[in-house]
Parts: structure tokens; sequence; C-alpha cells
């Protein structure tokens, strides 16, 4: 029941496009080690950590996609495909921290 | 107890920087008598190595997302005191290409272990060879960082 090729996939995908957008599922605050589901503005808090919200946000979409597509659909995805999508997902990470290399 | 875990981390990064490199260069190797070292070193059968890179991975992964609260606490606003934005960059590299690479893990063991080797070649070596860069990437970069300044 489990496609692998498409978890991969949509995994990837997901976790590209919830880094590039900034949408987390949810933040963690280490200093408060307090979790939420919005942003909270309040710098008592301490700093927030998306990094655990984007992989929910990027697992949740692919473990469902990848229950529900049938194996020999995702046996048609073309191979190339997981050679793209890695470096995709990885430049979107990189993107997202430019502001570190200024 | 934060150094323990951060010691078991490192040490399990480099199991996994050794059986994926065994694994990446054996991807490469074409059938041919092992005669010197390093044809040795890649005469392995490479897929026995998938599912303990595999376990590795994860569990390092799931190590490193356990210490991250501590690292981002107490190491990240000390470099940045330092002034080095650039090493927290990287740093935060790594933590993409770590996500990354977990993603990657289903389809690396399903082009192992359901594709047969004789087909899926290129595919297989490439996400071995991504995977096994990316180990040694994660780990140089989470050894440096950690000599500039180590979780306390």
């Amino acid at each position: 029941m489990f496609s692998a090729r498409v978890f991969s996939l949509m995994f990837s995908i997901g976790y590209a496009a919830a880094v590039y957008f900034k949408q987390p599922l949810f933040r963690y605050y280490p200093l408060a080690q307090r979790w939420s589901l919005h942003d909270l503005v309040d710098s008592s808090l301490g700093p927030a950590m998306s990094w655990y919200g984007w992989i929910c946000m990027a697992a949740i979409p692919a473990i469902v996609l990848s229950a529900l597509i049938p194996r020999s659909w995702a046996a048609r995805i073309p191979a190339a495909v997981y050679w793209i999508v890695p470096f995709i997902a990885f430049a979107c990470g990189a993107y997202n921290e430019r502001q570190w290399f200024q | 107890m934060i150094v323990f875990w951060t010691i078991l981390h490192s040490i399990m990064a480099m199991a996994l920087v050794g059986a994926s490199t065994h694994q990446g260069l054996a991807a490469w190797r074409k059938p041919a008598p092992a005669t010197v070292f390093v044809d040795r070193f890649r005469a392995i059968p490479a897929v026995r190595f998938t599912t303990a890179i595999v376990v590795l991975y994860v569990l390092t992964f799931a190590l490193g997302g356990y210490i991250y609260p501590t690292y981002v606490l107490d190491v990240k606003g000390a470099i940045a005191d330092y002034g080095m934005s650039r090493t927290i960059g990287i740093f935060q590299l790594k933590e993409h290409l770590a996500v990354v690479i977990l993603g990657l893990l289903p389809v690396y063991w399903h082009f192992w272990r359901s594709v047969p080797l004789q087909t899926g070649v290129a595919t297989r070596r490439f996400l071995t060879t991504f995977l096994m860069l990316g180990v040694w990437w994660n780990l140089v970069v989470g050894h440096i960082l950690n000599n500039i300044k180590g979780l306390t």
C-alpha cells in the first residue's frame, strides 16, 4: 500500500514548498519549551524553531499520497525526477538561509 | 547529559559515514578481481549495507533533532555574537540537507531492496552517492561547529 517513490517525491516537494513559503505546521520555542501553531511575536519567548514544523508539513501529505497513489502509477514516474527534486528542495533551503551569507 | 547525546550523535554519524562510503564506492565499482586495497574496500556486497544505513541515518537524525534546541539556545547565539554568521548559515544548510536525505531514504531503500539490481543502476548510484556526500558534509560541518563552540 505504501509507495516509497511517491513518499520521497512528495516529501521533497512538500519540504521545499514549506521552507520557501515559510509555512511550518508549528513552531517550537526552546527557551520557553513551548509549541505553537502560530508565530508568537514575543521576544521574551526566545528564538522560534520552524524545523520540526517544516518536516511535519512535508511528511503529512507525503504519507497520505504515498498510501493513496497506486504503486503501478508511481512506477511510471521518470527516474530523472529523483535526481532533480532533492536539489530543488535543498536549493529552497539554501535560499531561505541567504541572510547568513550577505 | 547533552554532552553524552552529542557524543553518541557523533559516533553514530561516523558509523554512518563508514557504511555509506563503503556502499557509495561499491555502487560505482565494475565487477573485477580485487587486488589492491581500494578495490578490496569497494568489493563488498553493497546491498547488505542498505538497512543498516537507513537505521543508522534515522537514529542519527533523531538524536540530532533531540539536541537541536540546545544548539539553538547555547551555540547559535554565541556564534552570532562572535560575528560568524556564515558559520551559522553553513550549519543551517546541514539542517536542510539532513531533511532532504531523510525524505530520500524510502526511495533509496526501494531502489536497493525492491528494484532488481540489474535495472535502475544510474538512479541507485545517484541516490547512494548523494546520501554518501550529504552524510560526509553533515559530519564535517557538525564536527567543525562543535570545535568552534560545543554543547555543554
